[in-house]
């Protein structure tokens, strides 16, 4: 919302306040000041000038000449404003001065005039349109100067600017920070406020208008449940709705608000001077003497002030007589009985309703206006006739012979109760943490309008909105106004509390995958539901955003996995050979039992990924035993079992893999009877590059770190053993796709857990002379007692029972 | 007529159960798609069939059009079916190929990356966590889909409050949310935990925002709040310094201004000088009795302050990043710098 500093200047003298200091002022005390704007507003040199001749343009029809008289002195200029005539006054912009030339009052450009010939004719300088002199909208006509516009009498020869306030300050402030303070919406609420911060009085108070009963023009009834608490109406004729004075114009025009003519200017001048919302109906068409405010009937037609039609709901307030609606209360007026150029009488109505109605209305029509903005913040009803008196006082003033013909009428059916906030003020001080006098706090109370009863403070009605309701907040309106800055930084006297290490592990992992070359990154929590469901891991509707931002992000994520294939898949792009991770959660639907409860359960994963060229014969490098394929789906397991450090991994291969697993290539990760995650490559079709292999692996943090911390909790020192180890050798022959955890679970069973101190895979043979589809795999078993030397027998008994063992299994020895 | 949809109907059943007999011999998708050339194609029976309708009657015609189309989009449908479960079972086949014996001990070595990187998100939140803990303060952890209690009611901002409108939301099918600030587990945390309180909570946050360089619908925040006996303005002042000069690494010119968030009272925007203008820096506030009340605490024996560091800011200060989108773009070019 945009103020003027001039408009302040008419309720508070702060002449002496800098642009710079009456700016600060407001954004450390009362609304945070977005931006201002001073450089508008000075154009020097600008002459009046009566025009005493018009002749035709030689070389143009569409020019014409004009010959201006500035009081003694005459000269010729050329003009596009074929429709000037002689007699007229208008703003002459001599050679060398400067104009505005934008139509975005934001931004002017100035430009300097030059003396230069227009379609062969000398010019002189400028006749200048509102806009060019930076005044209001109009860029089409030169601006017709004339003493009702300047509200001064005329002097030809005479510099403009002293006919009106070419210097100002626009400010802007930002809306957010007037959410709570209703009063703050017009000029009057911020002069109240530097009233308080000046400690000077208001130069003019603003009486109520006191509305008669005797002969109302036109009857108010308000249905009880209708959403509306006030509404008055006054009616006026003999109005000459012509264009409004400069000073209005101007004014409207560098608040950002349209100009039209003297009623539309005055009701919105009245909106953003009191802050109280306004709507003036043209009298000669309220066809009955009864305005009745009601709920809006279920479908009913409107058609509003800006030409769309509207079907109201029982959930809208509706001004109505008894065939039509007249008004969407507290939002937008109508279209048949809007005020137009030749209006002569109005119906001056103004209101105030519930805001949570107005809100809702105003959301569901999708039409926010300056009305609604201002009514949902909920206004004080006591401003209603507030707006009626000042607008009462400028129609009269500005439209000579207009006159109010009636009593008025005013319907105030729901008086809102008074406010009265019990304080002590010790409480203050300690909030605050400054010993202030009692004095001084009353002080302040007292500026900002409240009212000591005993031991309480009646808060005046532009604050007893739901503004000012407790002492706490009582508290804020003491330190805001004395200045945060006056507030000593103290030092707290707080109890020590021993704050344990959280994210240790999470740091631990993030380091140790940063050194073996993985990237940290981040993904959304959101992902699309049929892709996510495509690769295995299926949204549940209760999780499903009913606002997506886009239709690729339409559902909270049930793995990390869709996200991070895609990412992995981005990166394809330019690199070749990488690693990523990720820590973050996935969501999964629950129950909701209580509305405190948020459906959904969230779990931290560990999630990451590498590639690799998808050059089988090149992989193998440095493993034991040596294999054939798939070296990059053991280093993934070599990647899992450094997080678990000597944890002992144990794998699966997956009995459902999910979509985007190979079918062939996949495992849950378990350990110490936990499955903890699931790791895999990704099935080839899923890889924008045909020549890469990716692996990917989810990890369910939460688990890890149990493991973890118990592992860690369970470190006890054994003393080794001073014994040397035995060990032999076995090659076993078994089905080609026979999964060798089977054969380790056999040879297992066969040697006691305390003697067995290792169990190695030598190496995994195919080929002749064993029979196609099965494979031999060599494995080395290390014996020992923690007791003392194993007997060469004894040695010898266990390598037997293994080996019979084997051989009453499936498997057989190969010799 | 009748005669000639009977013979009609014998015929496409005829096709039917060929169709069927084919399929079932058929073991690769090339064999569908000879068959399908053969039943549906241009020149396939059930074409042929088609421009047979002609010499039918006229009133015939319509039916018999509806049978033969019928009887396609059938027959179609079970060759489609079968072309899948051919494809797969070959993709199947293919890959078996690639069996390995997962459980095998094979003691592989971890290839090469690269120089590997710490999200800048991650190293500024742990940089933060490091000096929150050293002032006494816990980390604490809140969910991201949140409950509009939470979120919202238990903050002082009731339904139909204008701050809602402040915050665009995410909303899920079962009417709970993605949280909007972190926030939200101020009361959370107070429902947990016995005064005294020192807490902080960094997490994610959500907004419905159209992303572009400058905004971004997921971002981070980061929460601190003390509840103590006494606690004043002046200790809220006191602790943002602290945190401040940690933070930057020396003592930094602040100021309080008003600031309007419905569960602190007072409420401030927090500014510090920064390049010669005032910069927004962080809201704060003394904790609002209701919120203390939602949190089961007796607001006249504790008070407290609350305030929100919004860490995606600080990142992007602290490191001159132009993008928003970078954070969560998850290109190597961007993470590689960090």
């Amino acid at each position: 919302m945009k103020i003027l500093r001039s408009w302040l200047a008419d309720y508070i003298d702060i002449d002496d306040l800098s642009d710079d200091r009456l700016s600060e002022l407001l954004t450390t005390r009362v609304a945070e000041v977005e931006s201002v704007n001073s450089e508008l507003f000075c154009l020097d040199k600008i002459l009046i000038a009566r025009i005493s001749k018009v002749s035709p343009h030689p070389n143009s029809d569409k020019l014409c000449l004009l010959t201006l008289d500035l009081s003694g002195e005459t000269l010729e200029v050329v003009c596009g404003d074929k429709t000037t005539q002689v007699g007229q006054f208008v703003p002459y912009a001599p050679v060398g001065s400067y104009i505005f030339k934008s139509k975005n009052q934001e931004e002017p450009e100035k430009i300097l005039i030059e003396q230069k010939p227009v379609a062969g004719v000398l010019s002189k300088g400028l006749l200048l349109s509102e806009a060019e002199l930076g005044l209001g909208p109009d860029n089409e006509n030169v601006l017709r100067l004339t003493e009702n516009y300047l509200g001064k009498k005329l002097e030809h020869g005479s510099e403009l600017k002293k006919y009106f306030n070419c210097k100002d300050l626009v400010i802007e402030i930002d809306n957010k920070s007037l959410t709570h303070r209703p009063d703050l919406w017009g000029h009057q609420g911020f002069a109240r406020e530097l009233s308080a911060l000046t400690g000077r009085a208001l130069k003019q108070e603003i009486l109520e208008y006191e509305f008669g009963s005797s002969k109302p023009r036109i009857k108010i009834e308000i249905e009880a449940n209708s959403g509306c608490r006030r509404f008055s109406v006054l009616c006026f004729d003999s109005i000459n709705n012509a264009k409004s004075p400069l000073w209005i114009r101007q004014r409207l025009y560098r608040v950002g608000s349209g100009v039209k003519n003297l009623l539309v200017d005055l009701s919105n001048y009245v909106m953003r001077d009191i802050g109280q919302p306004n709507h003036a109906y043209d009298l000669s068409l309220l066809n009955e003497d009864c305005i009745k405010i009601r709920s809006g009937h279920e479908n009913e037609s409107f058609i509003a002030l800006d030409d769309k039609e509207y079907k109201l709901s029982t959930q809208d307030i509706a001004v109505a007589d008894s065939k039509r609606v007249l008004a969407l209360g507290g939002i937008i007026g109508g279209k048949d009985t809007s005020i137009t150029d030749s209006t002569t009488s109005i119906a001056f109505e103004s209101a105030n309703f519930d805001p949570i109605i107005i809100r809702k209305s105003a959301k569901r029509h999708a039409l926010r206006t300056d009305a609604s903005n201002r009514f949902e913040k909920s206004q004080s009803a006591y401003s209603v006739a507030l707006a009626t008196t000042k607008f009462a006082k400028l129609i009269c003033e500005l439209s000579p012979g207009a006159k109010i013909i009636d009593s008025g009428f005013d319907a105030f059916v729901d008086k809102p109760k008074k406010v009265s906030i019990p304080v002590n003020f010790s409480y203050i001080r300690q909030r605050l943490g400054k010993p202030l006098k009692d004095d001084d706090i009353e002080k302040v109370l007292n500026s900002l309008g409240l009212k000591k009863h005993q031991d309480s403070w009646e808060v005046p009605h532009f604050r007893a909105t739901r503004d000012l309701s407790n002492a706490d907040d009582l508290v804020e309106e003491v330190g805001r106004i004395i200045g945060y800055e006056n507030i000593p930084e103290q030092i707290p006297l707080i109890q020590p509390i021993a704050v344990k290490p959280k994210n240790v592990f999470k740091e631990q992992i993030s380091n140790n995958l940063k050194g073996l070359g993985f990237a940290e990154v981040y993904n959304y929590s959101f992902i699309n539901p049929e892709l996510s469901k495509s690769l295995g891991y299926p949204c549940s509707d209760e999780l499903k955003l009913k606002n997506p931002i886009d239709s690729d992000l339409s559902c909270v994520r049930s793995s990390l996995v869709p996200s991070m294939l895609a990412v992995v898949n981005h990166n394809l792009k330019r690199f070749e050979r990488f690693a990523l991770f990720e820590f973050g959660r996935a969501y999964k639907a629950v129950k909701k039992n209580s509305a405190r409860e948020s459906g959904a359960e969230e779990n931290q994963y560990l999630c990451f990924a590498f590639t690799s060229t998808n050059n089988e014969k090149q992989e193998i490098v440095n493993a034991l035993p040596a294999v054939s394929k798939g070296a990059d789906f053991y280093s993934a397991l070599s990647i899992v079992r450094a997080l678990l450090g000597k944890i002992e991994l144990n794998v699966n291969a997956l009995v459902e893999p999910l979509a985007w697993m190979h079918p062939y290539r996949n495992a849950s990760l378990s350990a110490d009877g936990v499955i903890f995650g699931q790791l895999a490559e990704v099935t080839p079709g899923l890889i924008d590059s045909s020549n890469q292999r990716v692996q990917i692996a989810e990890i369910d943090f939460k688990k890890l770190v149990e493991l973890l911390e118990k592992n860690e909790k369970h470190t006890k020192y054994s003393a080794f053993s001073r014994f040397p180890h035995s060990f032999f050798e076995i090659s076993v022959v078994m089905p080609e796709k026979e999964a060798f955890s089977n054969l380790e679970l056999l040879l297992k069973s066969c040697v006691q857990k305390e003697i067995l101190k290792d169990l190695q895979v030598l190496s995994v043979y195919r080929g002749k002379p064993l029979e196609e589809g099965q494979k031999s795999v060599s494995v080395k078993l290390f014996l020992g007692s923690d007791h003392g030397t194993l007997s060469a027998e004894k040695v010898t008994e266990i390598q037997t029972a293994v080996m019979a063992a084997v051989n009453e299994s499936k498997y057989s020895l190969r010799t | 007529m009748d005669r000639d949809l009977t013979n009609l109907q014998v015929s496409v059943d005829e096709l039917k159960s060929l169709a069927l007999n084919s399929l079932s011999s058929a073991n690769k998708p090339s064999d569908i798609e000879a068959l399908s050339v053969t039943l549906v194609g241009k020149k396939g029976k059930l074409t042929e069939m088609m421009k047979d309708l002609k010499n039918l009657a006229p009133e015939a015609r319509k039916e018999a059009g509806a049978l033969l189309n019928h009887a396609k989009s059938n027959i179609e449908a079970l060759l489609d079916t079968k072309l899948q479960e051919l494809k797969s079972k070959e993709t199947l086949l293919k890959l078996e190929k690639d069996w390995i014996d997962v459980t095998l001990p094979v003691q592989a070595s971890i290839p090469n990356f690269g120089i590997g990187s710490i999200h800048p998100l991650t190293q500024v939140q742990k940089e933060l966590e490091r000096i929150f803990s050293s002032l006494g303060f816990e980390l604490v952890d809140g969910p991201e889909v949140e409950s509009e209690y939470y979120n919202f009611d238990a903050l002082n901002i009731p339904a139909e409050h204008p701050a809602r409108e402040m915050q665009d939301t995410i909303w899920l099918e079962n009417n709970s949310l993605l949280r909007t600030q972190t926030s939200a587990i101020q009361v959370r945390a107070l429902e947990n935990k016995k005064p005294p309180i020192r807490i902080f909570a960094p997490g994610r946050c959500f907004r419905y925002e159209r992303i572009d360089a400058t905004h971004e619908h997921t971002f981070y925040q980061m929460e601190g709040m003390m509840i103590d006996k006494n606690v004043n303005i002046g200790h809220l002042i006191y602790f943002m310094k602290t945190l401040l000069r940690e933070i930057f690494g020396e003592e930094q010119k602040i100021r309080l201004r008003p600031g309007y968030f419905p569960f602190v009272e007072p409420g401030f925007e927090l500014d510090i000088w920064f390049k010669d203008r005032w910069l927004e820096l962080l809201p704060c506030g003394l904790v609002h009795p209701k919120v203390l009340q939602a949190g089961g605490i007796d607001p006249t024996q504790w008070q407290g302050f609350a305030f929100g560091l919004g860490l995606s800011r600080l990142v992007m200060s602290r490191y001159g990043l132009d993008d928003i989108r970078h954070l969560q773009g998850a290109d190597l070019r961007f993470l590689r710098q960090f």
